[in-house]
């Protein structure tokens, strides 16, 4: 058996940030580690010296394929890979020693380079295949966008494993450099106008910068001249001009286009969720369904082609779970977004829009149970998530189960926690979570401090709220919660109405009315109380004709959505209700 | 062509009935063949002197082998089989000989089955090949259900049939205790059974045993059958209609309620006018709360057209069945006047339906609206027979409107008064404070008789709610001394404690029999306006049986109007019962009466999140809502009269 020796070659350019980060990806997967700095100004050259001895020196001259193969020059070994600092490389489901192993027949590899999109890893992610694993014997090619130039197909192999990660980089940074590739481009464009490679880059590039109006060109370029058998550039060039078109606002043309290359490509199955969210876009639903039917149906493509994870599966179940809502269809959607969650237990968008048909037909109960069931509520995202989805339909006493102790949550969701402490009658509970929290450093938010005062007002405790409530008045931006809070204070310990004008102070009381309103009290006593407060509020809203208005307007607004819950839960029955 | 009719029949024991069905078809036949299975009554001597042949036959488990006895000797050219509880249609016998033609082989007979008990008899008309040509060679087959019609198709493809028009037979079976017994039922289904696995090609058969696994209650057995028999089954089939729509039935009844509306779909393909599966179909929507389907399946059940004899259709499914669901899903959306709409329908239709006077009665609140119910109430009906005055007086018994009731048993000449409707016209009396005139009734109860513990228990209560001490002691001690369940002695012994201030036995824990005696007795405390007393009763309870009953007790108390009583049970109900939806709506309820109108929404939001499936906490809920509205912009009109938006709105909401 031979020993066979794989060298890491990179060339960068102020990558300190993220260089690190590639390199320890990679490190135990290679051989030898060579990086070409081409001018770095900041710590990228330190870093690589942690990693190899071998850091070189190099002169840019704005021809990228020059400055990889002279980093190829400095190898040893019999196959290279080529990575950018920005990437990292993925070998959970396999490395590169053994994908040389298996196949004897290739000389060289291209592998998935993976965008990803959403800020949970392993979903939604964009496929691209690039060719960056290859013998030695091999050279780039290009000044920009420079490719490894290989005469004979057949000795190319395409393999899911490893995966290139693209990580995102910062704003900034990204238009530092589309704006330095777009010069480069244009320039090698002006030179080769015909060549559809590069209009396919600069598209790429424009598309970066969010001028689809210039992609579009470029891309409608490349089109013309790419091959249907040219895959692996044509599919991503299709799909970035739909995604181009529907940018614009030019639905039917992005349409067209999809009927169009679905000729070309009956099987590939981006195309088809392509063409189902243009239809959910222009509303028709029915016939956004038929298209995401069949792309479920079909196998994620071959290869080559450029995939986005999920559009034959989670994501598309998931917008057919949408659009079936839309269509008033909420069995059909609840079957759907279940699809999407077992085909992908962690995209978890459609437990959100599951969860709110679930209320509509079960307790909060029986919807907590199938929650922690499932093991949804371990994730602390969709912990915190469903804490708010529960309070916003008025179940705080369902909303604290959500939280489990030995997970730490954000600062938001522990707010969140107090307060449905709050309303679910705990009244002492609340207070000593706010010590509690004030205790661990916790800096509190107005907010707070208005269901302190609050929980202190419900429990009888005046003095101790009176003190609260002045480190309000001390605090200039919160003066108007204060006023509101006073005014109430004095008509629950005083019985003495002070007026009350100020729009905002208005705001929030109207604010803890609505909160009041959710109250899911463990005892009839504990309601009471609120109900007693709620009394108050409407007392001082009543002394004067604006408010009143704003109240007689909130009990509409509340008798409507009744109204909707109703049709929606029992769909609309002509005539037999008013 | 000679149309000589032979009559065949088999019997055992039907000395009643057999004179009628003889009776029936005298001059219509020309001979008259009685098989006997073995009777030990008079039918033989009945056969007899109605000018019959009688034939002895052993009894072997086999219909067939019977019928086909009688077959053997008839000696007509045509023969006709009934069996003893049928009979014909007065005036249709004669249409039989004139229906007979040439050309055909048999013939179809309308008969109409009676079902039920006095009072409340539905007939439901259906198809049943009951007339054929006499042939060596047609001859009854199957030991259960025994058919003739495809063993004639068998021996003669070309065969014809026809429905004897004019003639009608009238089927008596099922009438009150006339329905099959269980062991009668068990013997049928053993043979069938039987049969079945010795023939598993012959779907008539399969069928038969369908229905009988069905009426034995084995549903899901019974459907998987009937799919069987239904899958081999030519759709043109006479029957085919009713096994589709029994295989629905079995799936409902086994609460297969989706494969119940996948059978009744497919039903409907076929016979899309097939009313009985449009009422089943929206049954088994409110089952499943699918209350719009539900709405769209009764409302096309009232659409459909006459249904052909042999749909053998359900009374009532496009009637007042279908009209009465209607009005119930109207009462659970909070729409009383559709509700009554279509209560009236349903009874118009059938004033037999008592189910339907009374939810009219109901809604009309007769207690606390008596003029009003009465009314309306005589322009919808008349109630002149004595059977129609006890029908009405027991309603408004059981929505406690004691003087409406009263008015009505009075009218009853006391002859016709039965013993049933004379206690309640004696509790009428007490509930008017005709002390005098119910004690006399109850103490002419005697000992024996069943209503004698209720008459004893309603004459201590005479004297109860006149707080007459020592009488009520002494019927007390009286009554426990005949020998009383635990329960009702507790309940007793309670009465006659608390019209004492001091007592030394501790509260009483009552279970269901006794509880239930004791809210009917508050229920009529309350009526006589007596709320110390039903107090006093109250206190002898043990809290935790009060706990348990608290919902109940609640809503007596507001039923009569005492509003913080009733607040008070309420409280203490939903102390062990917080997921409650209906405690906390009854809770809404009150305070909404006592104008709490925020603690009101409270509850009534609280009770909708609890139980999201009920359309009646949104109403109330909306309604609230409105009421909110409306009460503020009054207020508000009143006090900012030169701010125009209010009184623009106040104008809007009441043009609504």
């Amino acid at each position: 058996m031979t020993l066979q020796q794989i060298s890491l070659a990179m060339i960068v350019y102020n990558e300190a940030e993220h260089l690190a980060q590639c390199l320890e990806s990679v490190q135990h997967e290679v051989d030898e580690i060579i990086i070409v700095d081409t001018g770095s100004s900041d710590d990228t050259v330190l870093i690589a010296k942690q990693y190899t001895e071998k850091v070189y020196s190099y002169q840019w001259n704005n021809d990228f394929a020059a400055a990889r193969n002279f980093a190829i020059q400095q190898t040893t070994c019999e196959w290279i890979l080529s990575l950018d600092a920005d990437e990292q490389l993925s070998i959970e489901s396999g490395d590169l020693r053994s994908l040389i192993s298996q196949s004897e027949e290739y000389c060289a590899f291209c592998l998935p380079l993976c965008a990803l999109k959403a800020t949970n890893a392993q979903c939604e992610f964009d496929r691209f295949m690039v060719l960056r694993f290859f013998q030695r014997s091999y050279h780039f090619k290009g000044a920009i966008h420079e490719y490894v130039a290989i005469d004979n197909p057949s000795a190319v192999g395409y393999a899911l494993h490893p995966m290139i990660l693209h990580t995102s980089v910062s704003l900034a940074k990204r238009r530092t450099r589309r704006g330095r590739n777009i010069t480069l481009l244009k320039k090698a464009i002006a030179q080769n106008g015909t060549d559809p490679y590069l209009q396919y880059y600069i598209g790429t590039e424009w598309l970066g910068v969010r001028r689809a109006d210039l992609a579009i060109t470029s891309f409608q370029k490349a089109l013309r001249q790419f091959s249907v058998q040219q895959a692996a550039f044509r599919s991503p060039t299709v799909r970035h001009l739909i995604s181009c078109y529907k940018n614009i606002g030019k639905l039917d043309k992005a349409i067209c286009l999809c009927l169009q290359e679905s000729q070309n490509y009956p099987d590939y199955c981006d195309l088809f969720f392509d063409g189902g969210v243009l239809f959910e876009l222009k509303g028709e639903y029915e016939v956004a369904i038929k298209w995401f039917q069949e792309a479920v149906k079909l196998n994620p493509p071959p290869l080559p082609f450029f995939h986005t994870d999920g559009t034959n599966g989670y994501l598309a179940y998931y917008h057919l779970g949408y659009c079936a809502e839309k269509l008033g269809l909420f069995k059909e959607a609840q079957k759907y977004y279940k699809q999407a969650l077992a085909a992908n237990k962690n995209y978890y968008y459609p437990l959100y829009p599951l969860v709110l048909l679930k209320l509509a037909e079960q307790s909060a109960i029986e919807v907590l149970n199938f929650l922690w069931e499932k093991e949804y509520l371990l994730i602390p995202e969709v912990a915190e998530k469903m804490m708010e989805l529960f309070w916003a339909a008025g179940f705080p006493d369902i909303s604290i189960q959500c939280l489990t102790n030995n997970i730490s949550h954000s600062a938001s969701s522990l707010e969140l926690l107090v307060r449905c402490q709050l309303y679910s009658g705990e009244f002492t509970l609340a207070l000593q979570s706010i010590t509690a929290l004030q205790q661990n450093g916790m800096q509190l938010t107005t907010e707070m401090i208005v269901d302190e005062i609050t929980a202190l007002l419900l429990l009888g405790r005046f003095d101790e709220a009176r003190r609260i409530m002045w480190s309000l008045w001390h605090k200039p931006d919160c003066r108007d919660a204060f006023r509101a809070i006073f005014c109430l204070y004095k008509k629950l310990h005083h019985d003495t109405l002070l007026p009350l004008s100020n729009r905002k102070a208005v705001a929030t009381l109207l604010d803890l009315r609505d909160r009041c309103l959710r109250v899911r009290a463990i005892g009839f006593r504990e309601q009471q109380c609120f109900a007693k407060l709620l009394g108050v509020i409407t007392t001082i809203l009543l002394s004067d004709g604006e408010t009143m208005a704003l109240l007689i307007d909130d009990l509409q607004k509340r008798e409507q959505a009744v109204k909707e819950s109703m049709d929606y839960t029992f769909t609309a029955l002509r005539g037999l209700y008013q | 062509m000679s149309k000589k009719i032979s009559l065949c029949m088999i019997v055992k024991n039907e000395e009643i009935n057999l004179a009628r069905c003889l009776n029936s078809i005298a001059g219509a036949v020309d001979e008259i063949i009685v098989v006997d299975t073995g009777s030990t009554d008079q039918t033989t001597q009945v056969a007899q002197s109605a000018g019959a042949i009688v034939i002895s036959h052993v009894w072997q488990d086999d219909f067939s082998a019977a019928r086909n006895a009688s077959l053997e000797v008839a000696t007509g050219d045509w023969i006709l089989f009934l069996d003893a509880d049928e009979a014909l249609d007065p005036g249709t016998g004669q249409a039989l000989r004139q229906v007979i033609e040439e050309e055909n082989e048999g013939y179809f007979i309308k008969i109409i089955n009676l079902i039920g008990a006095d009072g409340s008899i539905e007939s439901s008309p259906d198809l049943v090949f009951r007339m054929f040509r006499n042939n060596p060679n047609y001859r009854f087959r199957g030991a259960i259900h025994e058919q003739v019609v495809d063993v004639i198709l068998e021996k003669n493809n070309q065969a014809k049939f026809q429905i004897a028009e004019q003639v009608v037979i009238r089927h008596y079976g099922y009438l009150n205790q006339q329905i099959l017994e269980k062991d009668k039922k068990n013997r049928n289904l053993t043979i069938i059974q039987k049969e079945v696995e010795n023939a598993p090609d012959n779907h008539i058969l399969r069928y038969h045993y369908g229905v009988e696994l069905y009426r034995s209650d084995r549903f899901s057995e019974a459907a998987e059958e009937l799919i069987k028999a239904a899958n081999h089954t030519d759709p043109s089939t006479v029957y085919y209609p009713k096994l589709l729509r029994y295989i629905a039935l079995a799936h409902y009844a086994a609460k297969q309620y989706d494969r119940a509306l996948e059978a009744i779909s497919l039903g409907l393909q076929f016979f899309p006018n097939y009313a009985d599966l449009h009422y089943y179909g929206g049954l088994i929507h409110v089952e499943q709360k699918n209350y719009a389907g539900a709405f769209d399946s009764f409302q096309h059940a009232l659409s459909m057209p006459e249904q052909p004899v042999y749909y053998a259709p359900f009374s009532g499914s496009r009637g007042f069945r279908a009209q009465y669901q209607m009005a119930q899903l109207a009462e659970a959306f909070g729409n009383e006047e559709e509700a009554l709409r279509y209560y009236i329908l349903s009874l118009q239709d059938n004033p037999n339906f008592t189910i339907s006077l009374s939810a009219i009665v109901r809604i009309l609140n007769p207690r606390k609206e008596p003029d009003y119910t009465k009314q309306s109430l005589e322009k919808l009906c008349d109630f002149c027979t004595a059977d129609a005055k006890r029908l009405i007086g027991t309603v408004y018994f059981t929505e406690r409107a004691y003087k409406l009731a009263l008015d009505y048993f009075e009218t009853i000449e006391p002859s016709s008064l039965d013993d049933y409707t004379g206690m309640l016209k004696a509790i009428c009396l007490i509930q008017q404070k005709r002390i005098l005139e119910a004690v006399r009734l109850f103490s002419s109860i005697p000992q024996n008789h069943p209503q004698y513990p209720l008459a004893r228990l309603n004459e201590i209560l005479c004297f109860w709610f006149d707080k007459k001490r020592t009488k009520v002691r002494k019927l007390c001690e009286d009554f426990l001394a005949v020998g009383l369940s635990a329960d009702t002695g507790a309940v007793v012994s309670m009465l006659k404690d608390s019209l004492y201030k001091r007592v030394s036995a501790p509260p009483a824990v009552l279970e269901v029999e006794g509880m239930s005696l004791v809210k009917d007795i508050i229920l009529r405390a309350l009526d006589l306006e007596q709320l110390p007393l039903a107090e006093s009763l109250l206190a002898r309870v043990a809290k935790q049986s009060q706990k348990d009953n608290a919902l109940d007790l609640a809503r007596i108390f507001s039923d009569y109007g005492y509003l913080d009583v009733s607040m008070y049970y309420a409280e203490l109900y939903l102390e062990e019962h917080a997921d409650s939806a209906d405690a906390w709506c009854q809770m809404a309820e009150v305070l909404q009466q006592k104008n709490q109108y925020e603690e009101a929404g409270l509850c009534y939001r609280r009770a909708l999140t609890i139980a999201p499936q009920q359309p009646q906490y949104y109403v109330k809920l909306i309604r609230l809502y409105q009421k909110m509205q409306e009460q503020l912009l009054t207020e508000a009109t009143h006090k900012y009269p030169d701010i125009p938006i209010f009184s623009l709105l106040s104008g809007e909401a009441s043009k609504k």
